[in-house]
């Protein structure tokens, strides 16, 4: 099996080559952090996770094994993270990380005087609808839907990572794009 | 002719494909050719592209200065903290042997009854005295002698020391 260039770089992060994980931090910290902030809708929390999520990578180095692509092993990392502090969150019942989430919105919008700002309105409030349709979809079709559509990543690879079967994966995306596109049909 | 994509979630995934803009010229193509006479599949693919468009609206932001010196930190304490994690690591498998569980388990029970009956666990004074005990070199010479016998007894000829047999 040839080895992606990402699993290149970790192997030689496990021999002690510190300057492989910076290049691995560079090359996929706006990807995790970006998917972490759509699961949990938090910007703090998100890059809380993502500090976690590499933390776990450096940590594994001296154990890890080439044995899938780098980018399936990370965001399995990531995906697991997520889905360990939606539960948790939801344990605890609250709606604190939408709240906080709207209280930035409006600090954005106060401090925006462009001279686009109506149209700038108009954006953030359908990003805000959208992000409430994928916050309302179950975890894994979340995840399933973020990995599809904003890392664009094959069936195969997102059934890796949510440990799966490929057409399981399939039926998760139809349900979920269908759910979105019912909620959604007002802004097409 | 391609039969309809909506019959099944698993063929539906090529018109995500289409959507996504995934598909090879040729297949996208067929999707196109079939689209013009299938209304179901047409109004699944405008639906979704909308769909795609609209979520483009949502964009995450920007990822925090401190970042990266946060995590420089963080995996500084995990280097200086990896010491005792190797340590403890090295021992783990020591510790996951049944027989080490298993010695472990009589020690622990073995400690135990030496604390709630120091007396009847004491081995006997007398035992313990036998092994502790001098030998007097006399009993050493004498025990060499006999051992000196035996060997010659045992290296004697047949004639001198007859078997039972001949008897």
């Amino acid at each position: 099996m040839a080895l992606d260039a990402d699993a290149q770089l970790m192997l030689r992060v496990k021999e002690g080559d510190e300057a492989s994980f910076a290049l691995l931090l560079d090359k996929h910290r706006s990807s995790v952090i970006h998917f972490l902030y759509r699961m949990v809708q938090n910007r703090a929390i998100s890059e809380e996770l993502a500090q976690e999520v590499f933390l776990r990578v450096y940590r594994s180095r001296e154990t890890y094994e080439a044995t899938a692509k780098f980018t399936t092993w990370l965001f399995r990392i990531a995906t697991h993270a997520a889905l360990n502090w939606l539960r948790d969150r939801k344990q605890e019942r609250s709606q604190e990380s939408l709240d906080e989430e709207s209280d930035d919105r409006r600090v954005r919008h106060v401090a925006d005087r462009s001279p686009l700002v109506e149209q700038r309105m108009v954006a953030e409030v359908k990003a805000e609808e959208i992000r409430r349709a994928v916050a309302a979809l179950p975890e894994k079709q979340r995840a399933a839907v973020l990995m599809h559509k904003y890392e664009e990543m094959e069936y195969a690879q997102i059934a890796a990572v949510l440990s799966c079967s490929e057409s399981a994966v399939k039926s998760l995306l139809f349900r979920a794009y269908e759910t979105l596109r019912a909620r959604l049909s007002h802004m097409a | 002719m391609m039969h309809c994509l909506m019959k099944s979630q698993e063929d539906a995934a090529v018109l995500l494909d289409y959507c996504a803009g995934r598909l090879k010229e040729g297949s996208a193509r067929d999707v196109e050719r079939h689209m013009a006479e299938c209304a179901a599949c047409m109004e699944f693919v405008a639906g979704q592209q909308a769909l795609w468009s609209a979520m483009n609206e949502w964009s995450a932001p920007a990822v925090s200065a401190e970042f990266d010196a946060r995590l420089e930190r963080r995996l500084r304490e995990t280097d200086s903290a990896s010491w005792v994690e190797r340590l403890t690591r090295s021992l783990r498998p020591a510790f996951a042997r049944p027989a080490f569980a298993l010695a472990a388990v009589c020690l622990i029970m073995a400690a135990g009854l030496l604390l709630q009956n120091p007396r009847t666990a004491v081995v006997p004074a007398g035992d313990s005295h036998a092994r502790i005990e001098k030998i007097e070199p006399e009993q050493v010479e004498r025990a060499l002698d006999d051992m000196q016998m035996l060997r010659e007894l045992a290296s004697a000829p047949s004639t001198e020391a007859p078997s039972p047999k001949t008897l």
